[in-house]
């Protein structure tokens, strides 16, 4: 599940007993992955920023589709791996040239060979870790409350169903374009999402 | 995704799936490379003054970078069917009829070590290297192994076992063309498998006795891996020029898409990062351990001018590639790409001469003579591989037409930047 743009906090969530139900967005269901990257390209070029898309499985060309930007992340996973390799030699350098010089099997304290395997792992750990916390960071996972948690047909979206979410919080969100927007994306049910 | 028009499977053999002509010229090309590569090797070989013992290992070197490719390439193959790949098929047919030159290279390197064995092989009875008195026993003791008449069945059996395999799955492929058979790439997935087995221990076995009995009291298991790997990623190099290659001659314009050549980019540098683990692997034991029957070859290649080749083999056949392929963009980029598959295969050639001429001259690099002979050589195998692959693509289709999954295939798509 990609995330297009920041969403809604819990506050808009704090459903008060017996009191209206607040007007939380539209949510357009598709029956196929082709209908929604047609129907995520047309809200790209509409202009709107908080939406996103539901999949039960990754689909190819979405992220194009939903028109997401090259994710900064590799970088920063790049970064993290060099700061392991260097940290890797930095540490044995420290322990075996510096600290308490040992010989091991006749070779020099400070021996490359002998230091890469840690580096290796080192560099693995650093980027595997940080590619784990930015990712979740990224996607503002884990995320314990979302509108499209009111409606009952969402549940299909870990099986059988694809949906958009037009999330009423957009600075720029007019409820009748959006009602408009959300019947031209030809899902097979449009949904008022209300809690 | 959706301003995109696929080709439909069946529009492909309009997309020129055909050389039509085109192999004639190729052919032509590749005969004119390999006289003048010849006739260069043997007239800077003869010029050495060493009986053409420097030709041999040139020879050797030549035969060797091409066996490499298709030896990748029937790697390719299997490994598509035994994980019932699809993406790949579009670019399958060009591996398969680099695979199918294999008998061709086999009567080179048949050839080179019938003629040339004396010349090469310090085991061979015929060597004129003398060998310290240990040495000489510990050959004794592999002389059922390491004998002409064996060594040479030994070459007959693995290349009549890599062109069966090569000729097997090119024959049903081109089969499937007229049938549009499903059975056919049924079967091939279960042929596939064990015939990736075979390959493991016949490449494995290749690689001891053609490369590591050069230097005969030395022994490394996980050698073969490490040729192999070579074999992949110079391979991948080589299918990517080609295909870049045919593209900009108007063959399969709409069939092969950048989304083929990113994954084709990620296997270059998914082998360029396996070789560099299997050349430390390797490495780091000998170190390690410090045995002098190990530690020889190394120190063959750290000495005499042979030190700064090795550093040239680690900067340039795994730090610059494997730094340079990391980026999706560059990979995605034909240009960036064009430059990565040149590159990893000119490094696979640096790889096997440093495995290679230390034998020829261990106690000094080899002089500029002696490059300049294997580079001819090189040229010479390299136009009778191209020929043979195109005279066997004569008339033919230079991409599977009917095969199930072709749809697949023209409809792969990686995740768009």
């Amino acid at each position: 599940m990609a995330t297009a743009s920041k969403n809604p906090q819990a506050s808009t969530a704090a459903a008060v007993p017996g009191a209206e139900p607040q007007y939380l967005g539209y949510l357009v269901e598709f029956e196929n992955p082709t209908a929604l990257v047609h129907a995520a390209e047309k809200v790209r070029d509409s202009g709107y920023k908080n939406w996103d898309a539901h999949c039960p499985f990754p689909v190819h060309g979405l992220d194009h589709a939903m028109g997401l930007r090259e994710p900064i992340l590799p970088w920063i996973v790049l970064g993290a791996g060099l700061t392991g390799l260097g940290l890797a030699l930095l540490m044995q350098w420290w322990m075996n040239a510096y600290d308490y010089p040992l010989i091991v099997s006749g070779k020099p304290f400070w021996s490359i060979p002998a230091n890469i395997p840690v580096m290796f792992e080192m560099t693995v750990l650093f980027s595997g870790i940080t590619l784990f916390f930015g990712m979740l960071f990224f996607n503002r996972l884990p995320q314990y409350y979302h509108p499209v948690f009111h409606s009952e047909r969402f549940k299909r979206a870990t099986t059988d169903r694809f949906f958009i979410s037009l999330l009423a919080d957009d600075p720029k969100f007019n409820r009748e374009k959006a009602r408009q927007l959300a019947e031209s994306l030809h899902g097979s049910n449009v949904e008022v999402l209300e809690g | 995704m959706a301003h995109q028009t696929y080709l439909k499977p069946e529009q492909v053999k309009d997309d020129k799936a055909f050389l039509g002509g085109k192999e004639g010229q190729i052919m032509g090309i590749g005969a004119v490379a390999a006289v003048a590569g010849l006739a260069g090797a043997l007239g800077l070989g003869a010029s050495m003054g060493d009986g053409l013992r420097g030709f041999w290992f040139a020879w050797l070197q030549g035969c060797f970078l091409w066996l490499s490719v298709a030896l990748g390439a029937l790697f390719f193959i299997m490994v598509i069917y035994a994980a019932r790949g699809g993406w790949n098929v579009v670019v399958r047919r060009i591996a398969e009829y680099f695979a199918a030159t294999l008998p061709v290279l086999g009567v080179l390197v048949l050839a080179g070590v019938v003629i040339g064995g004396a010349q090469l092989y310090s085991w061979h009875p015929g060597s004129s290297v003398e060998l310290e008195h240990h040495a000489q026993i510990l050959i004794g003791r592999k002389e059922a192994w390491l004998n002409p008449a064996f060594f040479a069945i030994r070459i007959v059996g693995y290349f009549a076992i890599w062109g069966f395999l090569a000729w097997y799955f090119l024959g049903n492929s081109l089969k499937q063309d007229s049938t549009g058979d499903v059975t056919l790439t049924k079967r091939m997935w279960t042929t596939s498998a064990p015939g990736l087995v075979v390959f493991a221990l016949t490449l494995t076995l290749a690689a001891f006795d053609l490369l590591m009995s050069l230097a005969p009291t030395w022994f490394s298991t996980i050698f073969g891996v490490y040729v192999f790997a070579g074999c992949v990623s110079s391979f991948m190099s080589i299918l990517c020029l080609t295909a870049i290659y045919l593209q900009g001659q108007g063959f399969l314009r709409r069939s092969i898409t950048m989304e083929h050549y990113h994954d084709l980019g990620k296997l270059m540098f998914a082998f360029t990062f396996f070789w560099g683990y299997i050349a430390f692997s390797q490495y780091m034991l000998t170190w390690y351990a410090n045995m002098p029957e190990e530690t020889f070859w190394y120190m063959f290649r750290q000495e005499g001018g042979w030190e700064n080749w090795s550093w040239l083999l680690l900067i340039g056949k795994f730090i610059i590639p494997f730094a340079f392929l990391l980026n999706r963009r560059l990979k995605r980029n034909k240009l960036t790409l064009t430059f990565a598959a040149l590159w990893i295969p000119v490094f696979h050639w640096v790889d096997l001469y440093y495995v290679i001429m230390p034998n020829y001259s261990p106690e000094k690099i080899t002089d500029g003579r002696m490059l300049f002979t294997a580079i001819c050589a090189t040229v010479f195998v390299g136009g009778v591989f191209f020929a043979s692959a195109a005279a066997i693509a004569r008339g033919k289709a230079i991409i599977p037409l009917k095969d199930p999954r072709l749809g697949e295939s023209l409809r792969f798509d990686n995740i768009k930047v």
